[in-house]
């Protein structure tokens, strides 16, 4: 008898230690790559994460396939308006929050890119989390958008919205800009 | 004090403010228009001289700013994520002023400076800028010229230490868009995060305040 409680309850805490929690628990939406300009050395990557669970998740190492490699940056401005990149050891996704990562805050720096990547190509990328366990993520070129197109008081009459994929990854950016 | 003299000193007190008035009328700068968020600098400030080369490795120098309005914004080709989305916005500014009814016709352009000529070879600035816009001049060169204009400018700039390999450097800069007047004078800042129609809008009302 008390074995084969024994034997149920190991069984239940292998299945429970084998499966991927914390990828589980990671929900990732609206990943993108910047297109860049033909030869551009490197790429920047964006999406929004948000951790469901109630652990902490860390992000520890990013790599994909397309690019030499790849690493999670952050920008900041000092007192002088002077703006710098520099990479971060993890990226912290705590417990029911979300962290976005958009132009002008926390990027994806993606380096060498094996061929030139265009809008709508398929980039893949590996996550390796703090419990030591992977997942793929997938995200899609785009092209750049700029910061705050309200449509509000100019006269866009005229604008080729074809030139100017402005919808997509717009959201994003209204968020995360004004905070840097 | 008699009357009289009492009326002809007020006169005189009133042509005297009138007088000082009228002879200084050219000196006072125009109130600035309350629809310019930019800094603006009223009388403008002449730009150092400057010896570049273009895209196209040809010559460029201050001479190449006098007759038209030059947008310009410092920055590096290795740059993911501040340099595209500065030139985005300059790219959908320069396409909204191409479509705008009263103000498409005056004289502009759009010019990004490298402060890392080391890896910004005039091509690699060539196929740069012509990804935003054909139109768009890419300026490299020698660091002292490079370093004359970002400093009169207020531009800084500084390298990362470099990677495993020696290329992985970074370079944290300055992220303003300048406004340069058809006298080569800096006439106004734009600091980020840059708005399209925050840019268009100031640049329409500085064309419009320094013409008057």
């Amino acid at each position: 008898m008390n074995n084969r409680y024994l034997a149920i309850i190991s069984l239940a805490v292998t299945t429970l230690l084998s499966t991927p929690l914390y990828a589980a628990d990671l929900d990732v939406s609206d990943a993108w790559v910047a297109e860049a300009p033909p030869m551009a050395a490197v790429m920047a990557g964006y999406m929004t994460l948000h951790n469901k669970g109630k652990t902490g998740i860390k992000i520890f190492n990013v790599s994909s396939p397309e690019f030499k490699s790849a690493e999670i940056h952050e920008m900041t401005t000092d007192a002088n308006g002077m703006m710098s990149m520099s990479p971060i050891p993890h990226l912290e996704i705590k417990a029911g929050k979300s962290v976005t990562l958009a132009p002008g805050g926390y990027h994806l720096m993606l380096y060498g890119p094996k061929t030139r990547y265009k809008q709508g190509d398929k980039i893949a990328f590996k996550f390796v989390l703090s419990d030591n366990t992977s997942m793929e993520v997938k995200a899609q070129v785009r092209k750049k958008v700029g910061h705050a197109m309200d449509h509000g008081h100019m006269d866009h009459e005229h604008m080729q919205h074809g030139d100017m994929p402005m919808h997509e990854g717009h959201e994003q950016m209204d968020h995360s800009m004004h905070n840097n | 004090m008699k009357r009289s003299q009492v009326i002809l000193l007020i006169i005189v007190g009133g042509l005297s403010l009138w007088l000082g008035l009228w002879l200084s009328r050219d000196k006072a700068p125009a109130p600035i228009p309350e629809n310019i968020s930019s800094t603006l600098l009223p009388q403008g400030r002449l730009l150092p001289e400057f010896h570049l080369v273009n895209q196209e490795n040809q010559p460029f120098s201050r001479d190449d700013l006098v007759g038209k309005w030059s947008f310009l914004f410092f920055g590096y080709t290795h740059c993911p994520d501040v340099c595209p989305a500065a030139l985005t916005t300059m790219q959908w500014a320069w396409q909204i002023l191409g479509n705008n009814k009263t103000h498409q016709n005056i004289p502009r352009q759009m010019v990004f400076i490298s402060v890392d000529p080391r890896r910004d070879t005039p091509e690699v600035m060539k196929s740069y800028v012509k990804y935003f816009d054909p139109s768009f001049i890419g300026l490299t060169g020698e660091l002292p010229e490079i370093d004359a204009l970002t400093r009169n400018l207020g531009i800084l700039y500084a390298y990362t230490p470099e990677g495993k390999d020696g290329k992985n450097y970074s370079v944290s800069h300055s992220g303003q868009i300048l406004l340069i007047d058809p006298k080569a004078n800096l006439r106004a800042v734009f600091s980020p995060p840059h708005e399209v129609d925050k840019i268009v809008g100031n640049f329409i009302s500085i064309v419009d305040y320094v013409k008057e």
